[in-house]
């Protein structure tokens, strides 16, 4: 990887100021106000452009933080015109020629969320402080997610979400600075439920264990949501911390609480632990209420599966896209097959849905920036807003600009009983098409605000 | 009645892992003196050891299957184990498979040189500094060791699955003639319990049994007659460390298929293993046992739903709740002498 | 017999006792409770140490059995021309010097007999358990029982047992008649003088003095921490006015 020295150096600096950030108060000094020529925050000076990469490299989710790490390295060696391109030969918009942005080449710096949202800001904030990024993206969990949005938006930074599943990032906490590409827990849940009523049936009773934070929250309400429409009975719903490594004691009591379907609202490695507890507890073979009993994992991905190993066999999920899309499901996905090579060529095994999340919110802030001819945040704001591409892997998508959320397909996928090889684990079950996973933006609240420019 | 003895169950497995790690501490404290908080990391380094023998097991030449195909459409490359080239497919995969238990051998020389190694290097130079260096010093050495680990091992869980033969679980309730499939415990999880106990009963029988172990127990008791009665004692002190390192890393080895190991593990159960000695008497090795169960069995009630749901948030601080009540109504703890730990 | 001491010179080196103590100065932290204490004994010698409540006797015992407090910070001792002072206990103790404590200090959560192996663990070892349980049959009776359930005297014999199970050259006696009944201290003092009549080196530091002075051969007397009196234990016994200005008796 030619960019690792750049990554670790960029670590080593950004970490070390990171400690003395955390006891600032998190208003802004008048150095950036300072710095801020041409009327907005960080503007790029000379022949470069800052990009920055703010993933957890510690914590639950920090599988799904290297992940999003090399594709993240991999854009900015296409959008400098390196390797083979990647998508940007199947995307639709053509403005992007690898050379850079706006003629400037593209270089990033990289900080440690931890997967927590303090050291989350002040890693944003050294980032944008002291190395000049330009635009802060990444992370693999709402909670980073949303403070670290709120964070630039005060900075004048525009934020390109990484993996957050939340309602909350574009829902009530939606700030006209942030976009995000990915899905949220409402579309999992309305893309789930025809798929669970119609293998397992509407006379279902749930019970849940649900992260303790806000997508935890969002997902468990969102499936609770959908299912019950569906006619299923909610039985019990326990939230459980983030930091748990042992769910032993929550797993325990489900088989006799009566439900006969297990719902898992976590991520990461809290999923990988509670449905390895799960299968271990015989909840898998077990039967309650005369039917077979079922775990569903509302939001998964194949490093989480891969983690759990053959306990993933039979579970119904969500996801964001999968690397057998478009081989799977057609041409519709183009894109798919270009990621998957590219960065399988480069790394050895096929991306996840962080990476390829994370690839396209850099080549689409790319792209805005290019169209918009600045690297000004209203004025990529406004390129961004209700914009309509395809070719990145999902199918025809559009960023709405009522709440900066992209809308495309859901992926419904399950566990396969006899994974050819490691990366195998997943297969995608039903596509389900964007108009059933659409929602009113006013249902969530939240007031997106205007751009700030941060000048 | 069915979700209670579920939960005391649960409590005695967690428990296990807490009166193990309590015990070397206790062990620590006892005959050092030391307030030792690498003691986690020692846990943590024993469940590693099981990474690293699985690793080393799985070491494999890699074949080209032209048969099949991976995700690029290239052929697919196969790892083949040298295992199954030395011993056959069959045995080779059950040696695989066996790596958990396996381990146990492989760990115990090495976590007593660690430890051993420790003392010698670190250890010695703070026996008569105030227990605030010794902390500052050892969990500076317990940070250390995780980094190290984070380095080698990557920030990820490695799983590390039991035996095929322990994989599923007992169904309690057909044995004991109540409702089938309601109390069903992983099969793992007894064996650990029951490994626990075992390991436990040998630290005890070996004090009370055997000479080493009665100067131990002298040494513990009255440290400034032994060595009136000539007995360096400090040597064996150095020994009983490394006995201490063992046993943790030993609950870490058997604990790998109930958690995946990951750096962290040590920190984790660090804490609590702390309250653990505190709660049993500090200096107390029946104390540092029992509390450990006791407190692990409270950690597994305050999860349970009907707990949560009448006190929010208890399963998160009842083990802090519980050491604070035990501690203001009987400050030498569950069984400490009186006077040890009241400076 | 008024052996002299010239605190200027140590005379250890050039004419060896059994067991000499030159000019040792020794403290609890920053008290000064040893100043500069002097004496040689000869072997076979039993001396008693006397002097009022805090004239310093027992820390001038334990410092000769270099235990970590009070510290030695000047002086020498030697032991059979080894040089005790440069030991920690353990090695003192193994080099022949033995402490029957004030407190008697027998380990809790040992048995009687295991209270007597571990004196018998690190050499040179002195008298078998079978010699011992002859000397003291009560000993012998209880030697299933765990130690400190023992009576006061009964702990008493236990600790002295303890010190004659190791090969010996200088016994120190501190105070081994305390907190005993009359009757009690009979039995003691009998064993005792069993042990005087062995040869073995002593030193007895008791409140006692009368009890002590008819066993000893020699007295030491401090007031203190320093010798105000080294002479014989008959003198002390006959001279009226130096026992009523140093011992009070």
């Amino acid at each position: 990887m030619s960019n690792s020295k750049l990554t670790r150096r960029g670590l080593i600096k950004t970490g070390a100021v990171a400690g003395a950030g955390l006891a600032t108060p998190t208003l802004f000094t008048g150095n950036v106000w300072a710095a801020a020529h041409a009327g907005y925050t960080n503007a790029p000076q000379g022949d470069t452009v800052t990009l920055g990469f703010n993933v957890p490299q510690t914590g639950p989710y920090a599988d799904e933080g290297a992940d999003e790490l090399r594709a993240y390295q991999l854009a900015v060696e296409h959008l400098n015109g390196g390797g083979d391109g990647g998508m940007m030969q199947t995307f639709s918009s053509k403005v992007l020629d690898g050379t850079g942005i706006l003629g400037k080449k593209v270089e990033f710096v990289t900080g440690d969320t931890q997967t927590k949202p303090d050291a989350a800001r002040a890693s944003a904030r050294s980032m944008i402080e002291k190395d000049g990024a330009v635009m802060i993206t990444g992370g693999s969990s709402s909670g980073v997610a949303v403070a670290v949005q709120a964070l630039c938006q005060e900075a004048g930074i525009i934020f390109m979400a990484g993996l957050t599943h939340s309602n909350d990032t574009t829902g009530k906490d939606k700030k006209a600075n942030g976009f995000r590409h990915f899905f949220n827990s409402y579309m999992s849940g309305a893309a789930l439920a025809p798929i669970l009523a119609d293998r397992y049936g509407n006379d279902r009773k749930a019970y849940h264990l649900t992260a303790d934070y806000n997508w935890g929250y969002t997902t468990e309400e969102a499936v609770r949501t959908s299912t019950e429409a569906m006619g299923w009975e909610t039985v019990a719903a326990v939230k459980t911390p983030l930091a748990q490594t042992d769910f032993s004691s929550y797993v325990a009591p489900v088989l006799n609480s009566g439900a006969d379907v297990l719902v898992l609202n976590h991520y990461g490695g809290n999923m990988v632990n509670s449905l390895t507890s799960a299968v271990q507890f015989g909840l898998r073979a077990a039967e309650a209420n005369g039917k077979n009993f079922e775990i569903v994992v509302p939001l998964y991905s194949r490093l989480m599966a891969k983690g759990a190993g053959e306990n993933v066999a039979g579970i119904f999920g969500s996801t964001n896209w999968h690397w057998s899309l478009e081989n799977v499901a057609g041409a519709k996905y183009a894109g798919t097959n270009a990621f998957v090579k590219s960065f399988g060529e480069k790394y050895g095994f096929p991306p996840s849905q962080a990476a390829h999340t994370v690839y396209c919110q850099t080549l689409l802030y790319a792209d805005a920036a290019q169209r918009a001819g600045s690297f000004n945040p209203c004025a990529i704001a406004e390129a961004l807003e209700d914009y309509s591409f395809d070719g990145l892997g999902n199918g025809p998508t559009m960023y709405r600009g009522a709440d900066h959320q992209c809308f495309k397909d859901v992926l419904v996928v399950k566990g396969k009983e006899n994974p050819d090889n490691e990366f195998d684990l997943l297969e995608i079950v039903d596509v389900t098409p964007t108009e059933q996973v659409s929602y009113d933006p006013a249902i969530f609240g939240g007031e997106l605000g205007s751009c700030n420019p941060g000048a | 009645m069915d979700q209670i003895i579920l939960q005391i169950l649960n409590g005695l497995d967690k428990g296990s892992a807490y009166a193990l790690i309590a015990l070397g501490l206790t062990l620590i404290f006892g005959t050092l003196g030391v307030v030792n908080f690498a003691h986690g990391a020692l846990f943590m380094l024993g469940a590693f050891c099981t990474v690293t023998l699985s690793r080393l097991l799985g070491i494999s030449r890699t074949v080209i299957d032209e048969t099949r195909t991976d995700f690029l459409g290239n052929p697919l490359k196969v790892e083949i184990p040298y295992l199954y080239d030395w011993f056959g497919e069959a045995t080779g995969a059950a040696i695989i498979d066996w790596a958990v238990p396996l381990s146990i051998i492989f760990a115990i020389p090495i976590m007593i040189s660690i430890g051993v190694i420790m003392e010698r290097g670190l250890i010695k130079h703070f026996y008569n500094r105030p227990h605030a260096d010794q902390i500052l010093v050892t969990f500076g050495l317990a940070i250390v060791l995780q980094e190290i680990i984070k380095y080698y091992f990557g920030a990820n869980q490695i799983p590390a699955p039991a035996p095929e033969a322990f994989t599923g679980s007992f169904d309690f309730g057909a044995a004991f003639g109540a409702k089938a499939g309601a109390i069903i415990y992983p099969y793992w999880r007894i064996v650990y319990f029951c490994f626990a106990m075992i390991l436990i009963g040998a630290v005890f029988a070996f004090l009370r049994f055997t000479t080493f172990g009665m100067v131990v127990r002298a040494g513990m008791a009255d440290r400034e007659t032994v060595g009136l009665l000539g007995i360096n004692i400090d040597r064996r002190f150095t020994i009983m460390f490394g006995i201490a390192a063992a046993v943790a890393g030993l609950a870490g080895v058997m604990y790998t298929p109930i958690n995946s190991p990951n750096y962290h593990m040590g920190m984790d159960f660090l804490v609590i293993s702390f309250v653990v000695v505190v709660v049993g008497g500090m200096g107390s090795l029946p104390g540092a046992v029992l509390a450990g169960f006791v407190l692990g069995i409270l950690e597994s009630f305050a999860s349970m739903r009907e707990v949560i749901e009448f006190l929010p948030g208890i399963n998160q601080v009842v083990i802090y709740l519980a050491a604070i009540i035990i501690l203001l109504t009987r400050p030498r703890g569950l069984m400490g002498r009186k006077g040890v730990m009241e400076d | 017999m008024n052996s002299s001491f010239d605190k200027r010179q140590n005379n250890a080196a050039t004419h060896p006792a059994f067991l000499s103590v030159w000019d040792i100065q020794a403290y609890y932290g920053e008290s000064y409770i040893v100043q500069g204490v002097s004496f040689n004994i000869h072997e076979g010698e039993i001396l008693a140490l006397l002097g009022r409540n805090g004239a310093g006797k027992t820390s001038t015992l334990r410092t000769i059995a270099r235990m970590g407090d009070p510290q030695l910070k000047h002086g020498e001792i030697w032991l059979d021309h080894k040089p005790l002072h440069k030991m920690a206990s353990h090695e003192a103790a193994t080099n022949g010097i033995a402490l029957v404590p004030e407190d008697r200090r027998i380990i809790p959560g040992l048995t009687v007999e295991e209270n007597l192996q571990l004196a018998q663990i690190a050499p040179p070892i002195g008298w078998s358990l079978e010699r011992v349980y002859e000397l003291f049959p009560r000993l012998k009776e209880r030697r299933k029982q765990e130690g400190v359930t023992l009576s006061g005297g009964e702990q008493q014999m236990l600790s002295i047992a303890r010190a004659l199970c190791r090969d010996i050259k200088v016994l120190l006696l501190d105070e081994p008649y305390e907190g005993l009944a009359p009757v009690i201290v009979q039995e003691i003092a009998k064993t005792l003088e069993i042990i005087r009549d062995q040869g073995i080196t002593t030193i007895i530091v008791e409140q006692n003095a009368v009890a002590a002075l008819k066993l000893a051969d020699r007295a030491v007397i401090l007031d203190t921490g320093t010798v105000v009196y080294d002479g014989s234990a008959k003198e002390v016994l006959e001279d009226e006015k130096l026992r009523a200005e140093y011992l009070a008796i």
